[in-house]
């Protein structure tokens, strides 16, 4: 499916009042990758806050970006690059304190597997 | 002496001529906090024994060329300040109170010899539009505690127009800095994208965000402008401008001026007291010689949707870093790796940034990703578009900041209707473009309403000489809200 038919199918969706798009399954998929837990209380606030602002976030598909490039940047001038240098910095021991736990020279985290 | 009664200039004045020293100068800031800051409830941290040292040690000096020496200034709490804490007014950050390093406008402020007071409430990570999302207080209206002070920048607002201090430093992703400042009745300075530095500023939207000054008056506000601006090598969007003398663009000259004013600007859900403020503003300008036409800039109707999707989506990637492995907060409660993310994340972040969180992703994720991010940032172009079509013929482009003057506290619950908030102020970020709040008038309940102008890429000077030439033809700016507190 191309771009075009794709916004225009999800356009039809919103204005056509086919009632849910967005659903709980779909939330528990997007707050896993958003590395959230979600009660079941929050899930039923935000499946309705999401489909929300889906919806009046569609009106953005209403122009034709035919050939338009996107914006990516707040720059009208590109970023400006620098040479990669090392710079010499003396606070690692302070750094790490910053970190809830470690041993003085590495970060401590949980078991990553049993 | 209460300080929101003198301007920046008048006491650099005063310093020189020795009829008050720097250390007057900030227990006098010092007890206004400790007078009002109970009621208006903007600092998060007070750094009194810092700011009262380098008072001392400037008076003991003897030197006030510095061009902001001995100012009492506040700096909001997303922007990082070494051995002060930082929060970002949100429990992630609550135990973050040693940085390491200064933000470079916080170098910068140091340079110029202003005296930090401490830090400021926000909204929690900037995420808002009234300072309500703060995990950790709410921040009220100087002119009147019943209402918002607007956000995120509310406690930056709060604390110049309660008198407490006389800058203060805020952050404008889609208009905390210009909508507070309209709200409090002050002059507030979104800059071009890149002409300040973001290093140390804590990101929300990195395509979007810039720092910038809240003041009572234009001079003031253009005085600070020229400190913290420039290219810096730590940030690559900073750009290598130079810094001009805004100072010298303050002449009250508007002749000839060409003005434009949005059809959209004008148009549903803009409150009769604003429109009729807006239009007064026009008639002056046109009795100081500019002149003026409506305009239509067609896609400036899909700003706020662009908004919502770009700056969400950009928030769930700036704030995947708060996983409590190197710093931030971290669960006790986690079995693993994953879930002590997911845990530290969960109890950290609060209910706004979480649903930002979740619409970024969803934005970001599969077909969406083209069909609503992909497509936001196409519209956005267009949006740069009809901007810079309009300024081939106008010099300047005029509108009301906010949609209405502040709300009650607890009064917009809906996300959708606190968003459009932003209406008016978020296609200026979405453009890079510098745009300035200032104040125009009042409602009947004596809250204040603010004027935005809106610029080219780098005219801040213009829009000074804009704004200032308003201010002294009108006496919106002297007005105070009563004993610096809150007034019924």
């Amino acid at each position: 499916m191309g771009i075009n038919e794709m916004i225009h199918t999800v356009f039809e969706i919103y204005h056509g009042g086919e009632g849910m798009v967005f659903s709980k399954e779909e939330l528990v998929h997007i707050a896993d990758q958003s590395r959230l837990h979600l009660t079941e209380e929050d899930s039923s606030m935000y499946v309705k806050d999401v489909q929300d602002i889906l919806s009046f976030t569609a009106k953005i598909h209403e122009i034709n970006t035919d050939g338009v490039k996107p914006t990516t940047n707040g720059n009208a001038n590109h970023s400006r690059m620098r040479k990669d240098v090392a710079v010499k910095w003396d606070k690692r021991e302070e750094a790490l304190n910053h970190a809830p736990d470690h041993d003085g020279e590495h970060f401590i985290v949980p078991p990553i597997m049993d | 002496m209460t300080l929101y009664n003198y301007t920046i200039k008048q006491v650099e004045t005063m310093l020189e001529n020795k009829e008050i020293s720097a250390e007057e100068l900030t227990n006098n800031s010092l007890e206004q906090i400790k007078a009002v800051d109970e009621e208006v409830q903007a600092f998060l941290t007070v750094t009194d024994e810092a700011a009262t040292e380098q008072a001392q040690a400037l008076d003991k000096a003897g030197s006030y060329d510095a061009p902001l020496a001995g100012i009492p200034a506040a700096i909001k709490d997303n922007i990082v300040t070494s051995g002060v804490p930082t929060t970002a007014a949100s429990r992630m950050l609550e135990d973050f109170t040693d940085p390491l390093y200064d933000a470079t406008v916080v170098e910068k402020l140091q340079a110029a010899q202003a005296v930090s007071m401490g830090k400021v409430n926000l909204d929690e990570f900037a995420m808002g539009s009234s300072t309500e999302t703060s995990a950790f207080k709410k921040t009220t209206n100087p002119w009147n505690k019943e209402y918002v002070p607007g956000g995120s920048s509310g406690g930056s607002a709060a604390s110049v127009a309660s008198g407490e201090v006389m800058f203060s430093l805020g952050t404008d992703t889609g208009g905390s800095i210009r909508q507070p400042a309209s709200f409090t009745g002050l002059v507030g300075m979104k800059p071009t994208y890149g002409l300040v530095s973001r290093y140390g500023v804590i990101a929300f939207a990195s395509s979007l965000d810039q720092v910038g000054p809240l003041t009572r008056t234009v001079d003031d506000n253009a005085r600070v402008l020229e400190v913290i601006a420039g290219k810096d090598e730590r940030d690559a969007t900073s750009q290598n401008a130079a810094v001009p003398n805004y100072r010298e663009a303050l002449k009250e000259d508007v002749k000839g001026l060409k003005i434009a004013v949005p059809k959209q600007f004008l148009g549903e859900g803009v409150s009769s007291d604003v429109r009729e403020s807006v239009e007064n503003a026009l008639k002056m300008f046109e009795l100081l010689g500019a002149s003026w036409e409506e305009v239509n800039l067609p896609h400036l109707a899909y700003a706020d949707a662009v908004y919502s999707v770009i700056s969400s989506g950009e928030a769930a990637s700036s704030l995947a870093r708060y996983d409590g492995v190197r710093y931030g907060h971290r669960s006790d409660k986690a079995t693993d790796m994953i879930d002590m993310y997911k845990q530290s994340r969960t109890e950290g972040f609060g209910e706004e940034v979480k649903r930002r969180l979740l619409f970024g992703t969803t934005v970001l994720t599969g077909e969406r990703n083209e069909t609503y991010f992909r497509q936001a940032q196409k519209v956005r172009t267009l949006i740069g578009n009809d901007f810079k079509a309009a300024f081939e013929q106008y010099d300047v482009i005029i509108g009301p900041t906010t949609p209405t003057a502040a709300f009650k506290f607890d009064e917009v619950m809906d996300p959708l209707t606190m968003y459009m908030n932003d209406m008016l102020t978020v296609p200026a970020n979405l453009a890079g473009l510098p745009a300035l709040s200032l104040p125009s008038g009042y409602t009947e309940l004596g809250l204040p309403l603010g004027l935005q102008l809106i610029g080219k890429h780098f005219s801040e000077e213009l829009l000074y000489r804009v704004a200032y030439t308003f201010e002294q033809a009108t006496n919106h700016h002297k007005k105070r809200p009563s004993n610096g507190g809150a007034q019924e």
